[in-house]
């Protein structure tokens, strides 16, 4: 199986829009999936600086016959953008990794990782920081075991949210 | 953008270059605050070049500045001269950043009122410009990360409606640093 880890083009994000959903139905959320891929090439490619950037594993599906053309075929993705940390300046965070069940332990989504790491060593970004849900056993193990900590257990930081009607309503209180 | 509030006694405005400084020494006692101080940090050199310096910026921050001294306001002729006169008692340092399912979002980094400045609804005040101008650039949500011993922001937060997503849904921030990026790019892609 090949699989290449390259970053996202705007042509990709049919693609991924469709994995997106894929995620948020393993989540148990696809109702809360307000974009579409509209939304997507806008913020990625149209929007100065980008709102996120993208890294998709594609893998090559073999070549059914001499001369003939090898299916490519986007398997997994990562989105991610740049933060501010008011300790150690400029860091990424990890939004979303995702690999489609039937190409996990493989490999592929610690290729995306690793990905990941190159581009934050390589842009002297502090840290690299994300979120996962106390459920998913199978992302915990994976990311724990690339070495990340769990800053809500270790350093008892909680994540905390205005929704959309609770942000407007601020914003009218002003 | 040039948002500016004024009551008869605070100014909020974007931050300046020059803020760095006051915006540092607020940082340490927010510092203290989370029991997190003597932890190395930034420099307001560093603050200058990664807000002002490079483009795009790293950061957006907006300050609340009184006039000094708890001189009334009106006693100053103008605007300007308040500005250059007051003290900035407060700073929400912000970016924006995407939620995967909705888009845009403002994550709200830092926000402190030194004791100086108390009392007065700076926090509130500044909050709400922040909520404005999420609204302006039609983010979907603002988020940010509380201590879980810091009961008073877990109140402030709570009364302007933010929830714990932690408590509430199970989310843990999780942090990748240095040393295991460095084994992490090591790996054959």
């Amino acid at each position: 199986m090949e699989i290449n880890i390259r970053p996202g083009i705007e042509t990709d994000c049919d693609s991924i829009m469709g994995l997106i959903k894929e995620l948020a139905i393993y989540e148990g959320m696809l109702d809360q999936v307000k974009i579409d891929s509209t939304d997507l090439k806008r913020d990625a490619f149209h929007t100065s600086p980008p709102a996120l950037r993208i890294l998709v594993a594609e893998l090559t599906a073999p070549k059914e016959s001499a001369g003939s053309e090898s299916d490519k075929i986007i398997v997994g993705y990562a989105l991610y953008y740049q933060t501010y940390s008011g300790w150690k300046g400029k860091a990424l965070h990890l939004e979303d990794l995702f690999v489609q069940p039937q190409y996990r332990f493989k490999g592929v989504g610690e290729k995306l990782l690793g990905k990941l790491a190159q581009i934050a060593l390589e842009g002297d970004f502090a840290r690299v920081s994300f979120e996962c849900i106390d459920w998913n056993d199978l992302a915990m193990k994976f990311y724990r075991k690339h070495g990340a900590e769990d800053v809500t257990v270790k350093e008892h930081w909680h994540s905390y949210r205005f929704s959309n009607e609770a942000m407007k309503k601020l914003a009218l209180e002003n | 953008m040039a948002s500016i509030f004024e009551s008869n006694s605070v100014i909020i405005r974007n931050a300046k270059r020059e803020d760095c400084p006051a915006i540092l020494e607020l940082k340490k006692e927010l510092a203290a605050h989370q029991d997190m101080q003597g932890l190395p940090m930034l420099s307001a050199e560093d603050l200058q070049r990664d807000g002002f310096d490079t483009n795009p910026p790293c950061y957006q921050c907006i300050v609340a500045q009184i006039p000094p001294n708890s001189k009334d306001r009106s006693e100053c002729e103008n605007v300007e001269e308040t500005q250059q006169e007051g003290t900035v008692v407060g700073y929400a340092l912000y970016f924006f950043a995407y939620a995967a399912w909705e888009g845009k979002t403002v994550h709200l980094e830092d926000l402190c009122v030194s004791e100086k400045g108390r009392g007065r609804g700076i926090g509130s005040k500044m909050l709400k410009q922040l909520a404005k101008v999420a609204v302006e650039e039609k983010c979907a949500r603002i988020q940010l990360e509380v201590l879980d011993s810091n009961e008073t922001a877990f109140k402030f937060y709570n009364s302007h409606g933010g929830w714990n997503t932690t408590v509430a849904e199970g989310w843990h921030n999780f942090r990748i640093d240095k040393e295991a990026l460095e084994k992490l790019a090591a790996i054959k892609i």
